[in-house]
């Protein structure tokens, strides 16, 4: 390997995608060659000094933008598609040349039957749309609550909150946000989301089982709250152990004695 | 989270069900803005593209062969929207470019420098020529191998192992030559 050679291999170097035969090779060019290692430093300075460049963000105005336009374009997709299929269908088209004679003959009668179907039909289009609308903003809650930043992950609990009816996946989201996010806004976040299902047992019973796994007495409190507001005599045994665990903030003591108490009167 | 590889969301785009692309945009759009806001050094312009390379996701999706990695299709489709539209626009400079230093409290005389020379490296990536800057990007932002640069960029693979190696000598140059020191070149 000639010393030209070498040095094109420098920034591949530096990446760690060398290939390990010409990894070797070149390694053991720089042993030998002072002027290949001095460029090497040189170069590596500025390979890494890339990295510190602080990283640009999107405004938060480019997701509201695309999916505005994604609802849009998937509702046209639905109107063509239905265009297409009712006129396009083969062997139908005499029948429906048919139907619009029939149409124009017979007047009142069917146009009110027309009005009819194209109710149904705005009705149909409305339910998908309100669908397909549903499971966007429940594919960002769950892509959003992965995120590695707190901000992130809130704006994900932001947008769980307007998912009228939550799928299972969710719901598992916003409960391990609830138990194991280490931001302790992020927490607060899921449970004020969460508090709308707590008509659902199940949620209800993950919330009980979280009191135990809290160490923040914000959510703690916010967690005894939601329980006796939803009147869940499950959670009776839980905050009886709180009220009487003397490691725990007084202040979360005495809400869980007030809870016992709401509880117990129910 | 959902799980699907790309290649499978792909293939579902191009079964009509288009609200997989929602989940490729949450995979890629930041790393797409950073890419076309390298290449043109515009915000506004980088997030109009980032929008409409998403919609020619759905226009082209037959085009799109599995065997190849989403990305290098995606951005091969960015660059084309880039170099379609962004001579029509004045490019604006970053915020905080070139050198400033924001913060009136006193700082200490090695944090001053870092952040000169944070400044100083931006400046420089910037006056690399386009085709430079965007080889450059891809490789140390974006994790590309050069084989999937070169589809990219279309061009050989041999070309974007020049490219790559000139665009770093010509940083350091740039980077040396804002910091004041003379180069002496190997």
């Amino acid at each position: 390997m000639t010393f030209e050679e070498c040095r094109l291999l420098i920034p591949e170097y530096l990446a760690g995608q060398l290939p390990a035969a010409e990894k070797a090779a070149f390694e053991a060019q720089l042993e030998t060659n002072a002027e290949l290692r001095i460029e090497l430093e040189e170069l590596r300075a500025v390979w890494d000094g890339l990295k510190l460049l602080p990283e640009e963000e999107p405004s938060a105005e480019l997701r509201a933008r695309f999916y505005r336009r994604l609802s849009e374009v998937n509702r046209e997709r639905r109107q063509s598609f239905r265009g297409e299929f009712a006129w396009w269908k083969p062997g139908l088209s005499g029948l429906v040349r048919q139907a619009a004679i029939a149409i124009l003959l017979f007047g009142l009668g069917i146009f009110a039957g027309r009005m009819n179907w194209d109710s149904h039909t705005q009705a149909q289009d409305i339910a998908e749309m309100r669908t397909q609308v549903q499971s966007l903003r429940s594919i960002v809650a769950l892509s959003l609550l992965d995120r590695q930043s707190a901000t992130s992950r809130l704006e994900g609990v932001a947008w769980s909150s307007r998912v009228e009816r939550p799928d299972s996946q969710l719901l598992a989201a916003l409960l391990r946000a609830l138990n194991h996010d280490a931001n302790v806004n992020v927490r607060l976040s899921s449970l004020d989301a969460l508090e709308k299902f707590s008509g659902n047992p199940e949620v209800r019973k993950a919330m009980v089982d979280s009191i135990p796994m809290q160490e923040s007495p914000l959510v703690q409190i916010a967690l005894i709250d939601v329980l006796v507001h939803a009147r869940d005599n499950t959670a009776l045994t839980e905050l009886k152990k709180l009220t009487n665990d003397q490691d725990l903030n007084i202040a979360v003591r005495q809400r869980a004695r007030w809870g016992v108490e709401r509880l117990s009167a129910n | 989270m959902n799980s699907e590889s790309d290649s499978t969301l792909m293939q579902l785009v191009q079964a009509g069900d288009t609200a997989q692309l929602a989940v490729l945009f949450e995979r890629h759009h930041v790393g797409l803005f950073r890419y076309l806001l390298a290449l043109g050094r515009d915000r506004a312009l980088a997030e109009d593209l980032v929008q409409e390379v998403f919609f020619r996701v759905i226009k082209y999706a037959r085009t799109y062969d599995p065997k190849l990695a989403f990305p290098v299709w995606l951005y091969g489709m960015a660059r084309n929207a880039y170099f379609d539209s962004h001579r029509k626009r004045r490019p604006e400079r970053f915020a905080g470019d070139a050198g400033e230093i924001e913060s009136s409290e006193p700082m200490p005389e090695e944090a001053i420098r870092q952040k000169q020379d944070v400044a100083f490296l931006r400046e420089a990536l910037a006056k690399l020529p386009e085709d430079k800057r965007e080889v450059l990007v891809l490789s140390r932002y974006h994790d590309m191998r050069y084989e999937d640069i070169a589809r990219v960029m279309r061009c050989e693979v041999g070309a974007v192992k020049v490219r790559v190696y000139r665009a770093l000598k010509e940083l350091r140059e740039h980077f040396c030559e804002l910091r004041g020191e003379k180069l002496y070149d190997v």
